[in-house]
């Protein structure tokens, strides 16, 4: 008996030294500047005066209270909930397909990524190109494949705008949910489906109850991976409508950047930060308790 | 048998047609930015634009290729996505197995707080990450980006490090230590070699978040000599009174063409799945 | 097994880069103070040898944009062999991320010594206050010498904090082969909005080219950002508004001005006489395609429109250049934009900064900016010499600089409000809603801004 529990001490050593090199890592470089903005944001600081004194909770009163908070809010879900669940559902189909036996299948794996390695500022400004409502050839296409008449105005029209940044978020991001679903799919062993195939189950069949379940852990992790990195998205806003028209794509990253370095008010902005990384851990909780329940056997 | 076989010819016309549409939604763009950096800028502003440049224009990739700024650039992306990629590959891997075969206490909690790190706008963490980095000396050094891009894939690798030693068995590892190989030979010699797509998805992904870094490598470096991709792209070709496309379209050619045949080397890796192990399940 | 080699060799290769990188770690917060080895060691022999060798950080983004480049290196080039103690370390950033960084940079301790900004920058900087006030480091002589237009701009609660450097009013570019294609003079612009707007109705009125690209008469900004609301500052002048008074007090929604600056664009949409959704890159792009008959911009129109065109020179005959047609206010009423250059608060060589601007501030640096970029002065005595009124071009700008307001900066968070006024004019040209209710919608945010 003495000997097992030493033994488990000796294995929970071992696994905190394994831990402990990435603990320090994000503490020394995270930890530090994130206490910090969570400070600030019980300060009145603004860039423009010398003074910042403690205002308890006016701040996070004030940024609750106004519309402009919801209002970007709002954005940023319908923009992150929409492209997770495209990226979700295209990752998958590509993943299958280039997990199936088919021809050219390294070089196919390849080129898909691709888009992935063009750097977001210049996939921005080429998109600005494209979509541009007088030369763009996104009307071009539309024109004359007879979808549409009248040539559109996609980043100055607001129902439109935010679907043309959606539309280049999922370009730019599906090959990385591609590849982390591959790897998924090569994680599963071929012999269930060996004995799947031997009890008669069709392809169909075998999707549903072999595959997706196996799945289910990457792609929580891949759909979590996809809700923070879009939460986060700044740039594509900032260089293709820059939050408009009127306000038709200021998503929280906008706002913040605005309250931050426009309006100089550093309080607000550490203040709508810390209401949104709640709002994001809402979200993340349900999907990482999927990612990492126990696997039962 | 003939219903079987046409079964089989309808799925693979069904695949490689998905196939074919989704690579033609995807490969698009990227043809435009071939086709853009093919032509001089004041060609673009035309209706209906132009499929194929009229005529051969490599203006643009001549002025990338002479530009000593462009090489330095490139070079320092390299140097940064490359130390940022083993860095995170070697830590995730630890971590990961770490929180998959150890069970500690507060091992969840310790997850979900590694996980919020990436919950807070980088934006409003700018002037404390610009202070932080700045006491450390840190600032105008490839260690500050490969910090900062390594901190940022992190939490992601070594959740998906961990789902992979998930799938992994226990018995397999607790075997092999019966045979009186240590943890972390265990660890090497067993667990990884049955993890490679899980590394190689990891590597792509932390190669990647720090290739496309801008507010970073924007904000922790300011001589021209550190500067890296994108914010020397944004400094070349995207001035105060207009964009340069057919450059930047250019230098983004340049740019990802060697990717290409690190993704062609390394895709390779993705074969050898848990199939390949023999692992009982 | 290839796997342990593997990861021993990732292990030291990260060790390695590591240490490669910590001990190439550049000593950038005490550089400044230390003497600089390799570029100023040729010229140590010419240099006084009791003069400190200082090097400071110059934060700009004409460094490496191609127009300025060119220019840039010469004039740094100029500075060093006339001040062999000081060298000149250029930062940098780029133009839509600039005055963030700076305020980044400076907040966290690490200002550069000098700063090249822009009117929407400058407030922001003195607000921060991480800039000194100039008079006494630039001497009487120069904020003497300021232009008058210019002197308001750069002036903060009575203290000189920026040197004004190169004014950049704007002008009516017109193109020439439309308007002949139009049927109208090619050498006669109009010198009347009203005349404008018949010009540019005719010129609308072809539609297309040959090619099939489409034709618009005038192009005005029309994408929410900062500059479209700087653009609709410029409209509501000329319509005789105002966006402060001369207490500082708003009263940018008095008057007519405002409805009768949005009634004006929407009239342009309306028309389709210019493109709805473009901002001012798309609009010199398109002048440069010959697809707008008029654009209103600053005198780097010629340099931007030469390279563009992929013309070069040869595109000079295609276009003429005019004052702003005159409106409401019975003057050419119109905006100019200014690079300044300031000196941070934190900087230890303050008199070698100054030293530093004053030497872009002189004759020899201006006519050399202005024979590459064409480039005016903000000062008196420079902006009336010969060598920078060598030709029409010259003069026309230099000429419309006296028609030219400044933006009324004084409050840090103009640019902000410029942001939210784009609104106004993206819902007059894409909407139908009246335009007082436009007003309505959209002033109180611009207010809120200059409460307090």
């Amino acid at each position: 008996m003495t000997i097992r529990w030493s033994r488990k001490r000796k294995n929970q050593l071992f696994g905190l030294i394994l831990i402990l090199p990435a603990s320090l890592l994000l503490s020394i470089t995270i930890l530090t500047p994130l206490f910090r903005s969570i400070y600030t944001s019980f300060l009145d600081d603004s860039l423009l005066s010398a003074l910042h004194p403690w205002n308890h909770f006016a701040n996070y009163k004030a940024v609750l209270s106004s519309g402009a908070f919801y209002h970007s809010l709002q954005v940023t879900l319908t923009y992150v909930i929409s492209v997770v669940v495209i990226e979700l559902l295209v990752g998958i189909a590509l993943a299958l397909i280039l997990h199936s036996n088919i021809i050219l299948r390294g070089f196919f794996r390849s080129i898909i990524l691709i888009p992935w390695a063009i750097p977001t500022i210049v996939a921005s400004v080429i998109f600005l190109l494209i979509y541009n409502s007088d030369y763009g050839v996104l009307n071009q296409l539309l024109i004359s494949s007879g979808l549409i008449n009248e040539k559109l105005n996609i980043l100055n029209d607001a129902s439109l705008a935010l679907i043309g940044i959606m539309g280049i978020a999922v370009w730019k991001q599906t090959p990385l949910m591609t590849i982390m679903i591959l790897a998924g799919l090569q994680g599963i062993s071929k012999s269930i489906y060996e004995a799947a195939t031997i009890d008669g189950a069709g392809a169909t069949r075998s999707f549903f109850h072999i595959t997706l379940p196996a799945l289910k852990p990457v792609l929580a992790n891949v759909a979590l991976l996809m809700t923070v990195t879009n939460f986060q998205m700044f740039t594509l806003f900032y260089s293709l409508t820059n939050g408009g028209p009127v306000d038709a794509t200021k998503s929280l990253a906008i706002l913040t950047y605005e309250t931050a370095f426009q309006k100089y008010d550093l309080g607000q902005g550490a203040t709508i930060g810390v209401i949104w990384m709640f709002v994001l851990l809402l979200f993340s909780i349900p999907l990482y308790r999927i990612a990492h329940r126990p696997q039962e056997s | 048998m003939t219903a079987t076989h046409i079964k089989r010819v309808y799925r693979h016309f069904l695949i490689y047609g998905l196939l074919i549409v989704l690579l033609a939604l995807f490969l698009f763009p990227i043809y435009w930015i071939i086709n853009v950096s093919l032509q001089p800028n004041n060609e673009l502003f035309r209706f209906p634009p132009r499929w194929l440049p009229s005529h051969l224009f490599l203006g643009s990739y001549k002025a990338v290729l002479s530009s000593a700024d462009f090489l330095i650039f490139y070079k320092n992306t390299f140097l940064v996505a490359s130390g940022s990629t083993l860095l995170c590959v070697v830590v995730s891997i630890l971590a990961g197995y770490g929180f998959s075969k150890f069970r500690f206490p507060a091992a969840s909690l310790m997850l979900v707080l590694f996980l919020s790190t990436q919950m807070f706008p980088a934006v409003t963490l700018l002037i404390g990450l610009y202070s932080l980095y700045s006491s450390l000396h840190l600032l105008n050094t490839y260690t500050a980006l490969i910090l900062a891009s390594t901190t940022t894939a992190l939490p992601f690798c070594i959740m998906l490090m961990k789902t992979f030693f998930d799938h992994i068995s226990k018995e397999l590892g607790e075997a092999s230590e019966i045979d009186g190989t240590s943890q972390l030979g265990t660890l090497i010699r067993i667990i990884l070699p049955l993890s490679t797509p899980g590394i190689t998805a990891v590597s792509i992904y932390t190669f990647l978040v720090a290739w496309d870094d801008f507010l970073f490598g924007l904000t922790l470096v300011s001589d021209l000599n550190k500067r890296t991709l994108s914010p020397g792209l944004s400094l070349q070709f995207l001035g105060e009174f207009s964009y340069n496309w057919s450059g930047a379209a250019a230098a983004a050619v340049i740019a990802t063409l060697p990717l290409l045949v690190v993704f062609l080397f390394l895709q390779r890796f993705m074969v050898a799945g848990l199939s390949a192990g023999g692992v009982k399940e | 097994m290839k796997f342990k080699q593997f990861s021993m060799v990732s292990m030291s290769l990260i060790l390695g880069t590591t240490l490669a990188a910590c001990s190439s770690n550049s000593n950038t917060s005490n550089n400044k103070a230390l003497p600089s080895n390799s570029s100023t060691a040729d010229t140590s022999t010419t240099s006084d040898a009791s003069k400190e060798k200082v090097e400071l950080t110059f934060a700009n983004w004409i460094s490496t944009e191609d127009a300025t480049k060119e220019a840039y290196n010469q004039l740094i080039e100029g500075f060093e062999s006339t001040h062999p103690n000081i060298t000149i370390k250029s930062l940098g950033i780029p133009f839509n991320q600039y005055k963030d960084q700076v305020l980044v940079s400076a907040t966290g301790g690490n200002a550069p010594d000098i700063m090249m900004a822009n009117q929407a920058f400058t407030p922001a900087f003195v607000g921060a206050s991480i800039v000194q006030p100039l008079q006494s480091l630039l001497g009487e002589t120069i904020a003497n010498d300021i232009l008058p237009s210019s002197k308001a701009g750069v002036t903060y609660d009575g203290q000189l904090f920026a040197a004004p450097w190169t004014p950049h009013p704007n002008a009516l570019f017109w193109n020439k082969t439309l308007f002949q294609k139009a049927g109208l003079d090619p050498n006669t612009p109009p010198t009347t909005w009203d005349e404008l707007l018949k010009n540019a109705e005719k010129i609308a009125a072809l539609k297309a080219d040959e090619n099939g690209n489409p034709i618009y008469g005038i192009g005005e900004a029309t994408k929410t950002g900062s500059y479209t609301g700087q653009m609709l500052y410029r409209i509501g002048l000329s319509h005789g508004g105002k966006f402060v008074d001369d207490q500082g007090k708003l009263v940018f929604g008095e008057g007519t001005a405002l409805t009768d600056s949005l009634t004006y664009l929407r009239g342009l949409a309306d028309k389709k006489l210019t493109p709805i959704g473009a901002e001012i890159k798309d609009l010199r792009g398109m002048f440069a395609n010959g697809s707008l008959g008029f654009l209103i911009d600053g005198d780097f129109g010629r340099n931007n429109f030469r390279t563009m065109s992929g013309k070069g020179e040869a595109f000079d005959n295609e276009w003429g250049v005019a004052l702003v047609p005159v409106n409401q206010t019975g003057r050419s009423e119109t905006i100019f934009t200014e690079h300044q250059l300031l000196i941070s608060k934190a900087t230890t060589h303050a008199d070698a900064a100054a030293e530093f601007v004053k030497y872009l501030l002189s004759k020899d640096a201006l006519v050399l900016y202005h024979k590459l970029n064409g480039v005016m002065s903000s000062l008196t005595s420079i902006s009336s010499l010969p060598e920078l009124n060598e030709d029409d071009y010259a003069k026309l700008f230099n000429e419309q600089m006296k028609t030219a307001s400044p933006f009324p900066t004084a409050n840090p968070k103009f640019d902000n409000a410029m942001n939210e006024a784009s609104s106004l004019t993206v819902l007059a040209t894409t909407t139908k809603d009246d335009i007082s209710a436009i007003i309505a919608k959209v002033l109180p945010n611009i207010q809120a801004l200059y409460q307090k």
